[in-house]
């Protein structure tokens, strides 16, 4: 069947909750972080976010609602789609700060590296519960799904966005472990996955060499490149336990921190809410995957437990890095925090994602 | 069955894997979760210190833009200083009391400057009043003692001197959007900054914006400002100068009137633009400083367009003029000669419709020479059904006509050229023969802008070089070192041989210097003149009752004049187009002799000086 028949006790209505919970902090951090400079254009960012959560929200629709053993279907589709518009960048992309990261529909720009996540988490599932067919995954079964990375892999590594690119490896090499793979195979994988580090640095732009050497020795250069790892620290330490209160903090409202309404939201939770605010939604992030988790668990099929595996692994890869980076453990790759950064192109695969989540839990019998 | 059975043992083996993976997830969640702990609780009055000693606040200082200037280095665009009230709340006692006090003395919009007080920092200056008047300016320092809280500060803010004048080509400034701060993070932009947004201001912005300074001042934990710690100074925007000349645009400006239209002045040796004026035009000024929405209003629903560029972005028929075209085409395919002769009793009976010419008496026999100098219609509607609208579709391409010019100013509209294809093609129907007809007088569907028709007349003053229009000379710093000097670029040659364009240039000086030439207006006595007038009809195969009275202004003809001069080493060329003008080229030919006069006798007079110069 096409659509899945759901009457209104089927949705998950504890992960709607969970979802619009940090959403709505988002919102709250991004207009503290974008408001009041005296420019009419600032206020514009968290209508721009709320319009978003409402393209989201549809995407999300359609991925609980088409049984997940259709999308699998056409999964291929959706990636020959996604690939197709990331190469039409590199061709015909306008550049963005230096990179070609935008494909422009009207006056809205969307982000196709991003939506690329979710629907390689649909492709990979599709193609590993194919390939499994006769229990752990060899060398030669692994040919496919290898390729389904690479591709989009190189795309993105090429626009150039090394940090969006090392993403989709890694979810990648995550949801075939959990797949599982034969050990020898896992041994050769190993070295290859060395020599490819290798080689990725010799071909690493300047300022992405800069970035991780800035990460092994941050104190270097706190004006430069490690400007915003230590003025990130800063703001979250400053945050105390209870905060310095909603746009009253003042790493932020004096613009000591960069990106601070795009990839360090957080840092504008944990100063502004403090401990209590950063912990509550590093426990709401925790809520989400653990359903997750659950979900995967009791899907009925190798191809359920894979998406809803997969979409888990892509949220818990955003939260983990992004939080990572913005307490200095981990480097600035420009990674965003799922649902609260402000970007229509995160917020739309995220709900997408959580979409699929639902999709196996409806359709798990 | 089996299948189901391999694949539900597989699940159970994975589900061991996806333990591993929550295991790992919660380890990682764990990890960050003590580093919050860390950060916000063990260590937070290490950090609360370090961020109260942020104490050194880094404020950008605004660069002035650098300078448009004329080609003999008079400003054009220019800034001045711009006085701005601020005020800080939490040091003025009473805010409301404050602003009342000020009421009647200093015009402040009450119901923005509340909406900037309500979003507004602790300790940061809010903006009361922007582009204080000497007025003002006078009661603020009377009543300084009274106004505790408040200061004046004092920005560069741009500064176009002349007003609308050539407003379309240095075009005018705004705040920077999302999409173009997204577009441009390396050029050091902000929120809040003001970026050219249209002409040269848009296309030199990189040269004109110079680099902002910076001011580091010491401030405490809530951002109060407590002493300044130095500075360093912004550097100036480069200095565009550009190839215009001041006093002839100032007096094609006035020549125009209040007549809607372009002037476009080139120079045909190298593509310089000497005058660019599109009218009716727009004072950038409004712009300067945010634009008011009921001045933006005004502009956008203004049905004449003022923010129209109609050089670059007007697509005309354009008339007469294209018979020089169709007489290239015939030349140079052989379809007529210099002797071959026509008779014109004042229409032409084709297929089963009638087509006049403009002269319902008619010309009686014309050549070549007569039928331009004369601009008779039947001539060319019998050369060109022998041409044939593709081969005319070929030599107008040849001219450069019906594709777009992108330069730095922008991309032009490519106006239209028609052909047999495009016409399946586009309008998917056959082409009409009677459509080749009006297609070799400049009607029907052809299409061009003034700027492709200036590159056009001074390909054929020049000897058949297609110059790139050239606007700006050079661009220098603040020092006066140059740091681009431009040179002219050809676009191509044009498709005609010399003895061609020998016939064509005797017949344009015969339109301005021949008793029954058209463009008699454009005559003068110590320089010869050429040129081709036009007249184009707006409404398509219109019958021929244009000339009653109560048609509307906007379904009037438009007119052309394109002209060159002196015919021997031309050294000035021009186009001039009046919308809606309702009488033909002719009537406007005297535009083009004023300028070319005003032109000729500066040169002569500075003539050695202007040629080394370049």
């Amino acid at each position: 069947m096409l659509i899945t028949r759901i009457s209104i006790k089927d949705l998950d209505w504890v992960l709607l909750a969970l979802t619009l919970s940090l959403a709505s902090i988002g919102l709250l951090a991004i207009y503290s972080a974008t408001h009041g400079k005296g420019v009419s254009s600032v206020d514009v960012y968290y209508i721009r976010q709320i319009w978003w959560l409402a393209i989201g929200a549809l995407f999300m629709a359609f991925t609980t609602l088409v049984d997940y053993r259709t999308l699998g279907r056409y999964a291929y589709v959706f990636y020959g789609i996604i690939v197709l518009s990331l190469a039409y960048l590199l061709l015909f992309g306008k550049a963005v700060s230096g990179a070609q990261r935008w494909i422009e529909l009207g006056s809205i720009n969307f982000q196709p590296s991003e939506l690329s996540k979710v629907i390689l988490v649909l492709a990979l599932a599709k193609c590993l519960q194919d390939k499994s067919r006769g229990g752990l995954l060899g060398f030669r079964s692994l040919l496919l799904p290898v390729g389904l990375v690479l591709l989009p892999f190189a795309l993105v590594v090429k626009q150039p966005d090394l940090g969006t690119a090392l993403l989709l490896a890694l979810m990648a090499v995550i949801m075939v472990f959990l797949c599982g793979i034969k050990r020898r195979t896992l041994i050769y994988m190993l070295v290859l996955a060395l020599g490819l580090t290798l080689l990725l640095w010799y071909f690493m732009e300047d300022y992405q060499q800069g970035r991780v050497i800035n990460f092994l020795y941050p104190n270097a250069d706190p004006s430069g490149a490690g400007y915003q790892s230590l003025q990130s620290k800063i703001a979250v330490g400053s945050g105390g336990i209870t905060g310095k209160g909603i746009m009253a903090g003042t790493q932020s409202g004096l613009n000591f921190l960069p990106e601070k309404h795009t990839d360090f939201i957080f840092a504008v939770v944990a100063e502004e809410l403090g401990f209590f605010g950063s912990s509550l939604v590093l426990f709401l992030y925790l809520a989400i995957i653990i359903k997750g988790l659950n979900i995967a668990f009791s899907a009925r099929d190798l191809l359920g437990v894979l998406m809803a595996g997969g979409v888990v692994i892509m949220l818990s890869l955003h939260v983990v890095l992004n939080i990572a980076m913005t307490v200095g453990m981990a480097p600035v790759v420009g990674i965003p925090l799922p649902l609260m950064s402000y970007g229509g192109s995160s917020v739309v695969t995220t709900m997408a994602g959580i979409g699929l989540l639902m999709n196996v839990r409806i359709n798990k019998s | 069955m089996l299948f189901g059975n391999i694949e539900t043992l597989e699940i159970t083996e994975i589900r061991k894997r996806l333990l591993i993976l929550s295991i790992l997830v919660l380890i990682s969640m764990g990890v960050l979760f003590i580093r919050l702990w860390q950060l916000q609780i063990s260590q937070s009055e290490k950090y609360r210190t370090l961020s109260e000693s942020n104490r050194i606040r880094v404020l950008p200082v605004k660069s002035p833009r650098g300078y448009i200037t004329a080609r003999n280095g008079a400003p054009l665009v220019e800034n001045r200083p711009e006085f701005k009230l601020y005020l800080i709340p939490e040091e003025v006692p009473d805010v409301e009391e404050l602003l009342s006090r000020m009421e009647g003395n200093i015009s402040v919009d009450m119901e923005l400057v509340k909406e900037r007080l309500a979003s507004s920092r602790k300790f940061k200056p809010v903006l009361v009043k922007d582009d204080l008047g000497r007025n003002e300016l006078a009661f603020l320092e009377e009543h300084r003692p009274d106004l505790p809280g408040t200061f004046i500060q004092v920005e560069p803010v741009r500064f176009y001197r002349y007003g609308p004048l050539a407003a379309h080509l240095l075009g005018y400034l705004g705040e920077i959007s999302e999409k173009e701060l997204r577009n441009r993070t390396r050029d050091r932009y902000m929120i809040g900054d003001y970026t050219g947004k249209s002409g040269l201001e848009k296309a030199y912005d990189r040269e004109l914006r110079g680099l902002k300074g910076r001011k580091f001042m010491e401030v405490d934990a809530l951002g109060r400002e407590l002493r300044p710690l130095g500075n360093i100074e912004p550097t100036i925007g480069n200095i565009v100068t550009l190839t215009l000349d001041l006093d002839l645009q100032i007096l094609a400006e006035d020549l125009l009137l209040d007549e809607r239209g372009a002037i476009l002045v080139m120079d045909p040796r190298d593509g310089q633009i000497l005058a660019y004026v599109s009218k009716p035009a727009f004072d950038p000024n409004l712009f300067v400083s945010g634009l008011r929405k009921q001045d933006w209003e005004e502009l956008s629903t203004d049905k004449t367009h003022p923010l129209q560029d109609r050089v670059m972005q007007g697509q005309y028929p354009p008339g007469s003029v294209f018979k020089i075209i169709t007489a290239v085409a015939a030349l140079e395919e052989e379809v007529v000669n210099e002797e071959t002769t026509v008779y014109c009793p004042g229409h032409y009976y084709f297929g089963k419709r009638i087509y006049r010419d403009w002269k319902r008496s008619g010309h009686g026999v014309v050549n070549l020479h007569r039928a331009l100098v004369e601009s008779c219609d039947v001539y060319f509607y019998q050369v060109g059904e022998k041409v044939g609208v593709d081969t005319i579709h070929k030599y107008a391409k040849g001219f450069g006509f019906g594709k777009a010019l992108n330069i730095a100013l922008g991309r032009g509209q490519p106006g239209l050229i028609p052909s047999t294809t495009w016409k399946t093609e586009v309008k998917n129907e056959p082409w009409f023969p009677g459509e080749t007809l009006i297609t070799a007088i400049g009607q029907g569907y052809v299409l061009v802008t003034p700027m492709q028709l200036a590159i056009m007349i001074s390909a054929i003053a020049n000897g058949g070089t297609l110059y790139l229009p050239q606007f700006v000379e050079r661009v220098e710093n603040q020092e006066g070192r140059i740091i681009k000097r431009f040179k002219p670029q050809e676009l191509g040659t044009i498709p005609a041989t010399p003895a061609t364009l020998a016939i064509i240039r005797k017949a344009l000086w015969g339109v301005v210097n021949e008793p029954k030439g058209t463009g008699k207006g454009a005559k003068l006595p110590w320089v010869e003149v050429a040129g081709k007038t036009g007249t184009a009809q707006v409404v398509r195969y219109k019958k021929w009752n244009r000339k009653q009275i109560g048609t509307p202004k906007e379904l009037l003809d438009h007119a052309w004049f394109v002209s060159f001069a002196p015919l021997e080493e031309p050294s000035i060329a021009l186009v001039i187009l009046i919308e809606n003008a309702g009488k033909g080229g002719s009537r406007y030919a005297h535009i083009a002799k004023k300028i070319i006069e005003a032109y000729l006798s500066k040169q002569t007079k500075t003539g050695v000086n202007e040629t080394s110069s370049r």
